[in-house]
């Protein structure tokens, strides 16, 4: 371990090869990796769009809360 | 003042050092000894010198086969303009606002327009080419436009022929827009325009009519009346043009593409997002999850017109876009937590986001933190001392390999594949990878 910088890049191209490979999977070798983890993965699907979901009422709100301040302005 | 050097291209004559160099080159047949006496004060002057006179030797020849102008000294690029005949006894000749003169073809009787210039584009966010066709008859205008959108981040392709056109579209379609000279099109009748609208009524596309001022003026059938014209050749006007060409998402239809992705992909894009922050030295203590949700967020911003928000050009698939979202969202680095993401990216005309951290080399770190990052590489290492084909992908992927280089260490197919599986279920799972991590960086 001499250079630390060359240990980050190594990290991340780890990273990022892990998370490519994740693409490549097929539908079902997603879903079985999922139950591998424990989890039901539509269930996990679900709770994931609910977080989407989540994530556009918090987006919308935001812009509610612009457009007042622009009118009261 | 002799018009000859005032039109002569020198980088931007309007400059000072444009000027200087202009009057230099003048007092070099009108006053040598100044101008021998200023040089040798100031021997940078000769290299600008030396390119003046070359371009004004150029310009001098009654006949010329090619020019190859310079637009601006400070950019590398040329723009390649075939000419046959000189521009300086051309009354169609024009000295546009950059100082670049240039002559149009001899072979069409085009207006005055002025070349539009050349801009450097920022480094593309992602390495996704958007594709342009260009059909035009006029080789010098053709490459003029070819390197102008090339700089604009096109993969180009162009047809001279009206036959070549309908092949390469043929072949090559969908493009991001295809630019279609006028005189080709009603040459052929306007059957390559139909014929590309009949093959996807959808193709952004532009007419190049330089020959017309405006819409009402351009004879054309009634398929084509909503297609968009370029009348002037001004930078402006183009990028405007491919502007609206752009298929951006509206909040409407974000709406409907994140309530339509499917189990499997939203499956994918938070294992996608973890893999990402495994190591959490770019997106400190977020998970998958919240890389998704902010993908997520930005893009409803960018579609609601938020100027710093990420937009969904339709083009990719929304699946395609978040997971594009969130490769540049966790490509931040550590300490970089206070930033939101719009600080981080700027967005050209075109709408294209360009991360300004993308040219900055890793910054130093901290020596505690060079010490918990080469603590987690022989971790991870660690996790797999009895897997001795998951180090050897794992020490294969650390040094940038691809898989098929990876393979040629001696692994199959299947084994590498299984190993990649063990990899990503030991470091992904809830229970060891990424839930800890994030606890670790607490600490």
């Amino acid at each position: 371990m001499t250079n630390n910088s060359n240990e980050v890049e190594k990290l991340e191209r780890i990273m990022e090869q892990l998370a490519e490979s994740v693409l490549e999977l097929s539908d079902e070798a997603i879903r079985a990796e999922i139950t591998e983890f424990g989890v039901d993965p539509r269930e996990e699907a679900e709770r994931i769009r609910l977080l989407l979901r989540e994530a556009s009422e918090q987006e919308t709100s935001r812009c509610r809360r612009l457009n007042e301040r622009s009118d009261l302005g | 003042m002799d018009d000859t050097y005032s039109e002569l291209p020198v980088g931007d004559p309007t400059s000072n050092a444009g000027l200087l160099i202009r009057d230099l080159g003048l007092a070099i047949n009108n006053e040598p000894k100044i101008a021998e006496r200023i040089l040798a004060q100031n021997p940078q002057l000769w290299e600008p010198l030396e390119r003046f006179k070359g371009l004004l030797d150029i310009a001098k020849q009654p006949q010329r086969d090619k020019i190859h102008t310079a637009v601006d000294n400070s950019i590398p690029n040329l723009m390649e303009i075939d000419s046959t005949h000189s521009g300086l006894d051309d009354p169609n000749q024009i000295d546009c606002s950059a100082g670049t003169v240039v002559s149009p073809p001899l072979q069409t009787d085009l207006p005055r327009w002025p070349v539009l210039s050349l801009m450097v584009s920022p480094t593309p966010m992602n390495t996704s080419n958007r594709s342009a066709l260009i059909i035009e008859h006029d080789r010098s205008l053709s490459k003029m436009f070819a390197r102008i959108l090339k700089d604009k981040g096109y993969v180009v392709r162009t047809a001279y022929e009206s036959e070549d056109a309908v092949r390469l579209y043929r072949d090559c379609a969908p493009f991001d827009v295809v630019l279609v000279d006028y005189l080709m099109l009603r040459r052929s009748e306007f059957g390559i325009a139909i014929g590309i609208l009949k093959q996807d009524p959808t193709q952004p596309m532009i007419i190049i009519a330089p020959e017309y001022c405006t819409e009402d003026e351009v004879p054309r059938p009634d398929e084509l009346l909503h297609i968009p014209l370029l009348f002037d050749m001004s930078n402006g006007r183009l990028r405007k043009l491919l502007q609206t060409c752009q298929r951006w998402a509206t909040r409407e239809e974000v709406d409907r593409a994140y309530e339509a992705l499917t189990d499997t992909e939203l499956l994918k894009l938070r294992e996608f997002g973890n893999g990402q922050v495994y190591f959490a030295r770019g997106t400190d203590r977020r998970s998958g999850e919240d890389l998704l949700q902010e993908a997520l967020r930005s893009t409803l911003e960018g579609a609601n017109g938020g100027g710093s928000g990420r937009r969904w050009n339709k083009r990719i698939t929304f699946f395609l876009h978040l997971i594009g979202a969130i490769r540049s969202i966790s490509g931040r680095r550590e300490g970089d937590g206070a930033l939101l993401e719009c600080d981080t990216f700027k967005r050209d005309a075109d709408g294209k986001a360009t991360s300004l951290l993308a040219n900055i080399a890793a910054r130093d770190m901290r020596a505690d933190q060079r010490l918990i990052v080469e603590e987690k590489f022989n971790r991870v290492l660690g996790q797999f001392e009895d897997d001795l084909e998951a180090v050897l992908i794992l020490r294969g992927w650390s040094e940038g390999l691809k898989k098929n280089e990876i393979l040629e260490e001696g692994l199959t197919d299947n084994q590498y594949r299984a190993a990649v599986k063990r990899i990503r279920i030991k470091l992904l799972s809830p229970t060891n990878g990424k839930g800890r991590e994030k606890h670790d960086q607490q600490q």
